[in-house]
């Protein structure tokens, strides 16, 4: 459903000091998601992995490489091309309340994309959208409030909504549930597995919340100062990392069992040198705390295989393969 | 028993609403907070965790009615006149916030900046003074501090002003450090850095922390005991151990399970449905009531009291208190 090949995207400083420095935002990443599948992608702040999925539908152009969305090649695409793709993928985002436009009643921004795309008008429209909302467990009577009316978790239920209401085949949604309560966070989670079962979606599910990424995804990507370093089953990822950078992560999340806290408290841990810049090596080898290769020095090293549809970039995970 | 270093009894904050009257949106919270002791404030957004932690340093914004009582060492805080909070603010109580840029002015150096801290308080000659910063820096993990407190706030990453927030907070020795949401826009690694810092301040000088945030996991990381707060009510507190493994509090409880954990598979998760109340019509009864599953009779009719379910361990829940019928 989602092809990704090579995806690059390099910005440019606009700065006065800085000028004709590049910023290397994403690194000829590539990947598949499988139809109805979710892959989860993970990352710190500046990881890249917004740029990605925002590259990934078209929502912003990508400097090299392919993002091919339902047999579409969205790097390409212009005009009526264009507005075929959006049909078939749309975006959810952490603060809906910036993307609703607040003149607009709940109805006419769920209804918006329908008028648009000229797809429905009057009673059948009208149905679209009260299915919509009832299936994001808005109640009827939201329709005709204003955005500004809801709180946090209700936004994002409208702002769902209108990005379902198109029927899409893919969504990305990009941290869609970051800005919300715990209690709240739960629903949407749950909206979101809900909807993903009744119109048999993909998803592609960018968080820096590892936990939440877990509980939805069912292939996990870890990506790096704009590189992908692993990517697997997240069963494989969360039990058995192989890039150092992943474990660091998962040993870096507090668990809220007293218990399970302490004895994660209790693991060593390398102390942390700032980031420098590495030159022509591998992304990690400044926070790396394996022992280091050579290669780790002058070369970024490839996604490789590790294990059933489990690729690792790490010389030394490499090495330290069991077979 | 030890003299509690901040006690906290009856504090009310209301806001004036549209309509003329006033919601308060924190309502009779009392609590203590004993010397060198870490002590957590967790409860979602509108549950009154700020605010009251806000209410200690009369940083709360003038249309806020206060009424309660706020002791620190013996001295009523609601009560002192602005010279005296001033004198207390740093050297008794400091403050770290969220979110550490807006809280540094950007175009003085960051040792200058913590320099201005000391002088407040005690104006060390020059030497004295850019040497303290150099330990403060240190203190909190800052690698080359000479060469760091001559940088700007922007040549800092977010977690190094975050430490550098901390080190200009615990440049007077306080004796309680209040800590609102200091992890909550951080990098999961970098949080882990932080908390790890804190622990460490709390260990060396015996500094007590009243740490505020929404995440269970980041209270469960450091600190002894908890409050629950909901809808501006304490709803449980009691010792971590107790209050996250056994929660006595429906509401704990359900915000124990609607927490995605990273040891546990996917599965659906246990949301609770509807939202918090607002503060300006409370259901009637326990604020909880309307989202328990739970609730009985008793609990729309009366809320219940704040009561020991354990010893040190209380909660505000008529089942929980064994008095439902």
């Amino acid at each position: 459903m989602v092809q990704v090949g090579d995806l690059r995207k390099h910005f440019s400083q606009p700065g006065l000091f800085r000028r004709g420095q590049v910023l290397r935002a994403v690194q000829d990443v590539s990947f598949d998601i499988a139809p109805g599948e979710t892959l989860g992608l993970v990352g710190e702040s500046g990881s890249g992995k917004s740029t990605l999925g925002r590259m990934v539908v078209g929502l912003l152009p990508a400097t090299s490489g392919s993002s091919v969305v339902a047999g579409m090649e969205v790097t390409r695409l212009k005009g009526q091309a264009r507005r075929a793709l959006w049909r078939r993928a749309q975006m959810v985002f952490q603060d809906p309340y910036s993307s609703l436009n607040p003149r607009m009643t709940v109805r006419e921004a769920i209804g918006e994309p329908l008028r648009n795309f000229g797809i429905a008008r009057g009673a059948e429209a009208e149905a679209a959208i009260r299915r919509m909302t009832d299936l994001c467990g808005l109640p009827a009577s939201a329709l005709d409030r204003y955005p500004r009316e809801f709180s946090g978790g209700q936004r994002q239920r409208i702002g769902i909504a209108r990005a379902l209401v198109l029927r899409p085949d893919v969504v990305v949604a990009d941290e869609p549930v970051s800005a919300l309560d715990v209690s709240i966070q739960a629903q949407i989670i749950n909206l979101l597995q809900d909807l993903r079962q009744e119109f048999g979606l993909t998803y592609l599910f960018i968080a820096h919340d590892l936990a939440v990424v877990r509980h939805v995804s069912d292939r996990v990507a870890v990506m790096y100062r704009g590189h992908l370093v692993e990517i697997g089953p997240a069963e494989r990822i969360y039990a058995a990392p192989r890039h150092p950078y992943t474990r660091l992560l998962l040993d870096s999340v507090p668990s809220p069992d007293p218990a399970a806290e302490a004895r994660r408290q209790a693991l060593p841990r390398p102390e942390e040198t700032p980031v420098q810049s590495t030159g022509g090596g591998c992304v990690f080898a400044a926070r790396c705390p394996l022992p280091k290769l050579a290669a780790c020095f002058t070369q970024q090293p490839p996604l490789l295989r590790q294990g059933p549809m489990h690729l690792v970039a790490c010389h030394a995970a490499e090495k330290a393969s069991p077979a | 028993m030890t003299e509690p270093l901040l006690s906290v009894r009856g504090l009310r904050i209301a806001f004036p609403t549209p309509a003329g009257g006033q919601a308060p949106v924190v309502d009779g919270v009392s609590f203590d907070v004993l010397p060198g002791e870490i002590v957590g404030i967790v409860g979602e957004s509108g549950s009154g965790k700020s605010l009251t932690a806000r209410a200690a340093l009369q940083l709360l914004p003038p249309r806020a009615a206060v009424s309660g009582e706020i002791g620190f060492e013996g001295r009523d805080v609601l009560a002192l006149s602005p010279r005296d909070i001033r004198a207390l603010r740093g050297t008794g109580i400091a403050m770290v916030f969220q979110d550490p840029m807006t809280s540094f002015n950007p175009v003085l150096r960051v040792g200058e900046q913590i320099g201005e801290a000391l002088d407040i308080h005690r104006a060390p000659p020059k030497q004295a003074r850019e040497a303290r910063v150099r330990e403060l820096l240190s203190l909190v993990g800052i690698p080359e501090p000479e060469r760091r407190a001559r940088a700007y706030p922007h040549e800092y990453s977010g977690g190094m002003r975050q430490r550098a927030l901390t080190a200009m907070a615990m440049a007077n020795a306080p004796r309680l450090l209040i800590a609102d949401e200091p992890t909550t826009a951080l990098d999961v690694t970098v949080q882990d850095q932080i908390l790890r810092l804190m622990r460490g301040l709390n260990e060396a000088s015996g500094t007590a922390i009243l740490l505020i945030t929404h995440n269970i996991a980041v209270v469960a990381s450091l600190c002894r005991r908890v409050i629950v707060m909901y809808a501006g009510r304490v709803v449980e507190d009691g010792p971590v151990e107790q209050v996250l493994t056994a929660p006595s509090h429906p509401y704990t409880q359900a915000l124990l399970q609607s927490v995605p954990r990273i040891d546990q598979p996917a599965g659906r998760l246990t949301a609770i449905a509807g939202q918090p109340p607002d503060p300006a019509s409370p259901p009637p009864g326990c604020r909880f009531q309307p989202r328990c599953t739970q609730a009985m009779g008793r609990c729309t009719a009366e809320e219940p009291p704040l009561d020991a379910v354990a010893p040190g361990h209380r909660a505000r829940c008529w089942l929980a208190l064994g008095q439902a019928a």
